[in-house]
């Protein structure tokens, strides 16, 4: 059997892959009830399944064009699958975020002044949840652009969708760690607007005249490590920035608390001259009393 | 956590914050006063360079921001005009969402408060007054981790009310 025979039988294979993925919201759970969002996310994921399963059905499986057309062909049964796994990670934390597990008041507070910037009118946010507390760890746009990709190859670019946001799944309901989300509101912003192609030039001149003549130097792997960092550090910093001005210094509070900047500061002050150190611990010491 | 703390002071949230008392508003107190070169001196010659490259785009990454942001309300001015009526609603328990404001001269004016107001209120309230809340309900020992942290679930929930409130009553305006 000639390995272009089993396109057929790959092509079955991924359709059955799909099907199963997407029964988890195709019809969604009608036992709980959903925000508008999760409502539209879980449409979304249906809507994307139909038209994956309508590409797969009509899938060329004779093919007899050229080797490099067969390996062509595989790439992109690869690409679907590899997309609906990615998708596969966010479905049942999505169904499990009902709006009596997710801060549902405080998302809608927090997107409606989103809304009020301008070309964020339309956004929206799907919250699903993480079994890790990593709240600023959960970077919405992974998911978005293996959707974007699979909706591309199966003629889905239409169907509009929600952002996803992930929340720890035991926090649903608080208020306060919940402040963090505003982070993630970030990354969503600073991919919209696109500015990591606009701080590029910033990051390039910054890290030669820093690292100097060994920046110029270093090979690629070395100069793509620098400034990939620094560019995520700039993300990091962009979000944080974005979300304490989106709802002020909670947002702050919470960090503060979650990440116990306290601890974190006070070994620092070790290295720091011996008048900072000083003057933490004293005003710790005042406000701990 | 410098630089959230850097900007909390030019949006003009820092004379509120700088109120509260609270081990969280000390740290950033102090941040603030650490001038960046310290932090530089506390890293390996390694990372060193990288961080004083990271430095110099921070007035880029503001910028960008700024631009984001410009036209959005910041929310500290409302938030100083109605923190002391939306305490006394914490302190009775009351879901701050329709407030009675005394303006002067026997004149109560009702008002409602934005999002932004009320989870800096509720925040706040957890951070420095929740004591206050529970000596006035009998029986309350504020040294007891489990009773305290009832309390603050109440305070999230009451806050989440009137967030839920609030919005309710922007979208029946918008009828």
């Amino acid at each position: 059997v000639l390995l272009r025979d089993q396109i057929a039988q790959e092509a079955s294979a991924l359709y059955g892959f799909v099907e199963s993925i997407s029964s988890a919201c195709t019809p969604p759970p009608r036992s709980v009830a959903f925000t508008d969002a999760s409502e539209r996310l879980f449409q979304y994921i249906a809507a994307l399944s139909t038209k994956t399963k309508q590409y797969l059905k009509d899938y060329p499986v004779e093919l007899e064009g050229s080797e490099e057309q067969f390996i062509e062909s595989r790439r992109e049964l690869s690409t679907i699958r590899i997309a609906w796994r990615e998708i596969h990670q966010f479905i049942k934390p999505a169904v499990h975020a009902d709006t009596l597990n997710q801060p549902t008041a405080l998302i809608a507070a927090m997107l409606q002044r989103l809304k009020q910037l301008p070309g964020f009118e339309a956004s929206d946010f799907a919250i699903f949840h993480t079994d890790t507390f990593d709240y600023l760890q959960v970077n919405p746009v992974f998911v978005n652009q293996a959707a974007a990709g699979l909706a591309a190859i199966v003629g889905a670019e239409g169907i509009s969708k929600p952002i996803l946001i992930g929340i720890p799944s035991s926090q649903g309901t608080k208020l306060f760690l919940n402040c963090l989300v505003a982070h993630e509101m970030g990354h969503y912003v600073f991919g919209q607007r696109h500015l990591r192609p606009l701080l590029i030039a910033e990051i390039e001149s910054a890290l030669r005249q820093t690292l100097g003549n060994k920046y110029a130097g270093q090979g690629l792997q070395d100069r793509s490590f620098h400034f990939g960092l620094l560019a995520k550090w700039a993300e990091e910093l962009f979000c944080d920035l974005f979300a304490t001005y989106l709802i002020g210094p909670s947002y702050s509070f919470a960090y503060v608390e979650l990440f116990d900047v306290a601890k974190v500061s006070a070994r620092q002050a070790l290295h720091w001259p011996q008048l900072w150190i000083l003057s933490i611990i004293c005003i710790l010491r005042t406000h701990s009393a | 956590v410098k630089e959230q703390a850097e900007l909390l002071k030019r949006l003009d949230w820092w004379r509120h914050v700088q109120m509260i008392q609270s081990r969280s508003v000390a740290i950033l107190g102090v941040l603030v006063t650490i001038p960046n070169e310290e932090f530089l001196k506390i890293e390996t010659t390694e990372r060193r360079p990288l961080l004083e490259a990271f430095l110099q785009i921070i007035p880029e990454i503001s910028s960008q921001l700024g631009k984001i942001t410009s036209g959005l309300d910041v929310g500290a001015h409302q938030f100083g005009n109605l923190w002391p009526v939306m305490e006394q609603y914490f302190d009775n328990g009351i879901v701050p969402s329709t407030i009675n404001v005394d303006v002067g001269n026997g004149i109560i004016e009702q008002a409602h408060p934005s999002a932004v107001t009320i989870i800096n209120a509720a925040f706040r309230y957890y951070l420095e007054k929740l004591d206050n809340l529970m000596l006035r309900i009998k029986n309350q020992d504020i040294q007891s981790i489990e009773t305290r942290s009832y309390w603050i679930n109440k305070v999230q929930s009451w806050a989440a009310k009137a967030l839920e409130d609030v919005s309710l009553i922007e979208k029946i305006n918008l009828w």
